[in-house]
């Protein structure tokens, strides 16, 4: 049995986070920061929406001025945290790149200990630019499989993956194992908004104006299947186009269609008890404004996957980073975490019940997997 | 212009008949369309293949028929096909005489694994075959094992904006903290949402060192910057439907297990998503579109024209007579 990894933890920052603010987070627990940097001369010609990061909703998300991010970074070196710079936008083009040369050069003139990047392009770019800058993968790399891994490694000078949120804990265990020849890090998302789509697949935009797509897109766990049509559906809806007053008969095409079809299907929810006065804690809804999705009870399972960096994703949330921070640091710290450790942490059973909070699946907790060499 | 057929499902090869059968009922009477379609907003893709049928007769009319096969999955790796599928549908498009094209996704180590296991067959049974390649090692494996399959670069790794501010009425631009006017911004913001990163030399000739001479585009509403010799590369679209967003978590998978509407899990797929349909509630949102399993698309409308045209020069129409999920 290896030692007991140390678990790291990298969080968000923005211009709202003044140098004592960063020192403030890493007394909290704070190991790492990473942080946007989107100056004017890119904002005033792309807008918001078309951005250096991933982070596209406005300027609270960033920092906007050089001097700015430099005091930051400082007061981080200072209180011994690393910092990285997310350049991690899923694409560049040549138009951009004298302006983006620029930009990530003085970026890299700060001495980041890392820079965030997704684009295999910009990886290249960064290669023919002499930027030493270590390089970090951003989960918009797509980073699913050991030779994915591999190809990227073999344009730039990466030292860390940033692991896609949909992936079970097995599959990042498998992963990581066969990759163990690269010494690479391995950092995975535990607390704030879990997006239901793959950021990495995901080609919609989103606005610091109006609503984004995900955040349209309602699923609801009760919805109802139906049945997809048969090959034949054509036949019938010409039978039924034809001769629409025969289709009142019984053994009409319109009414063997039906009776194939039958009725939607269901979901199996499971039945509980979710009437705000049954459960104990904290409101649902009040725990997920705060968190909004959780994988506390993930972590020692992520701990045994390999996993050695903690992501608490909360950029643009003011004062609420703190919160999510405190508990990830509770959790990392515990030397034997439990579901229930973790969900008292959370303080709401409302919101530990409720389907869909969870950042990864409910069962994962400590893994038993055998360790399987990827190519 | 090369046309390709485009199929997920080999169900859907068996009964291609009836698939890429027009038909013409449009005024049947309104309970028709209740009694068979419901109110469910995923079929739309029956509304769609009726559409894609009608143009594809017209365009069969005045062009050359399918010449190439794309068959495999690109979104989700549950629905890699299995070795005795594969080798069907390449019987079946050697018997007609059609190129293939076999189609993959991204993928985990597991993924992985089934992928390479069908590019093995592949390479035996039909060397020469293109590989669309959604993931870097996908490419990786192609590139090193199978040199004798060629690969193309998928829309999935095509990272332009699909559904971004230029679809119907654009979107209003955030001017918190800009100098700049808005028109300036949107000029902006429209030059880079036509353009790719593969017009970034270093990119492309990594790429062509991997043997890579082709890119399948989706189509998007704001077009795409492409200069007239695809820069010595050669460039195919998808119609009519284009991928907007998806997820390895399934909101149809999720009807037998709830969990896996929000989260991935290590039990394996029973793909009800090939018997099922399930759609969500898009709130408030200007433009339809389209959910299938665990992926969601929008069925191209005018816009597709200078793809469709020649006036963006790609070279290849990928016709999808349904979702190919």
């Amino acid at each position: 049995m290896s030692a007991r990894p140390t678990l790291q933890i990298d969080v968000g920052i923005d211009a709202s986070d003044t140098p004592d603010g960063i020192r403030e987070l890493a007394h909290a627990g704070a190991d790492e920061f990473f942080a946007g940097y989107v100056p004017a001369q890119w904002s005033d010609r792309y807008g918001w929406e078309i951005g250096l990061n991933r982070r596209t909703f406005g300027a609270n998300c960033q920092f906007t001025s050089l001097e700015g991010l430099a005091a930051s970074i400082a007061a981080a070196h200072g209180a011994g945290r690393r910092v990285f710079i997310t350049f991690n936008a899923h694409d560049y083009h040549s138009e951009q790149v004298p302006l983006l040369r620029r930009i990530v050069s003085d970026a890299a003139s700060l001495e980041p200990d890392a820079l965030v990047v997704a684009d295999p392009a910009l990886l290249e770019l960064l290669s023919a630019w002499d930027i030493a800058t270590p390089v970090h993968l951003s989960i918009g790399a797509g980073s699913f499989n050991g030779a994915a891994i591999r190809h990227l490694a073999g344009i730039a000078d990466i030292r860390r993956v940033v692991l896609p949120r949909k992936m079970t804990l097995r599959e990042m265990q498998m992963l990581i194992a066969g990759l163990a020849d690269l010494e690479l890090e391995f950092e995975a998302l535990v607390i704030g908004y879990r997006c239901l789509f793959n950021d990495e697949f995901c080609f919609t935009r989103h606005t610091g104006t109006g609503e984004p797509f995900c955040n349209s897109f309602v699923p609801d766990p009760e919805a109802s299947a139906s049945r997809r049509l048969p090959p034949e559906w054509k036949d019938v809806a010409m039978e039924a186009a034809h001769a629409p007053d025969d289709q009142f008969l019984v053994g009409s095409a319109l009414d063997r269609f039906r009776k194939k079809q039958g009725d939607p299907i269901r979901p199996r929810i499971p039945a509980t008890d979710t009437t705000s006065a049954a459960v104990e804690g904290l409101d649902g809804l009040l725990a997920s404004s705060l968190f909004t999705h959780c994988a506390l009870c993930a972590i020692p399972g992520l701990r045994e996957a390999g996993v050695t960096v903690l992501k608490v994703p909360v950029r643009g949330t003011g004062r609420l980073k703190l919160r999510n921070l405190e508990v990830v640091r509770r959790v990392a710290d515990h030397p034997a975490p439990t579901r229930e450790f973790c969900r008292s942490l959370i303080g709401s059973q409302d919101f530990c019940d409720k389907l869909g909070n969870c950042y990864y699946a409910s069962s994962e907790g400590p893994l038993a997997v055998p360790q399987r060499g990827g190519k | 212009m090369e046309l390709a057929l485009y199929l997920s499902n080999v169900d859907d090869l068996r009964s291609i008949e009836q698939g890429l059968r027009r038909i013409d009922f449009w005024n049947s009477p309104k309970f028709v369309f209740e009694i068979m379609f419901g109110n469910d907003s995923s079929t739309a893709e029956y509304f769609g293949n009726l559409a894609a049928a009608e143009w594809l007769e017209n365009y069969l009319a005045a062009q050359d028929s399918f010449s190439r096969l794309y068959f495999g999955q690109e979104f989700c790796e549950n629905l890699i096909p299995s070795s005795d599928v594969l080798q069907e549908v390449v019987a079946f498009a050697h018997d007609l005489q059609l190129s293939f094209t076999y189609v993959t996704g991204y993928v985990t180590d597991a993924g992985l694994a089934a992928t390479r296991r069908n590019l093995a067959l592949l390479a035996e049974q039909a060397p020469g075959s293109e590989v669309v390649f959604n993931d870097w090692g996908v490419l990786t494996v192609l590139a090193e094992e199978f040199p004798s399959l060629v690969p193309v670069l998928g829309r999935l790794l095509i990272k332009q904006q699909r559904m971004a501010r230029f679809t119907t009425t654009p979107p209003p631009v955030n001017l918190r903290g800009i100098n700049a006017t808005e028109t300036v911004v949107r000029a902006g913001q429209q030059e880079a949402l036509r353009a790719l990163n593969l017009s970034i030399p270093e990119y492309r000739e990594r790429l062509e060192g991997l043997g890579v001479r082709r890119f399948d585009l989706d189509i998007v509403p704001q077009g795409v910057e492409l200069p007239a010799d695809v820069w010595g590369l050669e460039a195919s679209c998808y119609y009519p439907w284009g991928y907007v967003t998806g997820s390895r978590n399934c909101l149809t998978a999720g009807v037998l297990e709830p969990e896996r509407s929000f989260v991935v899990t290590d039990s394996r797929c029973a793909a009800p998503c090939r018997r099922f349909n399930r759609a969500t509630k898009v709130l408030q949102f200007p433009q339809a579109t389209v959910q299938r399993g665990n992926s969601v698309f929008i069925y191209h409308t005018d816009y597709a024209a200078p793809y469709l045209l020649g006036e963006i020069p790609v070279d290849r129409i990928v016709f999808e007579p349904w979702i190919p999920l």
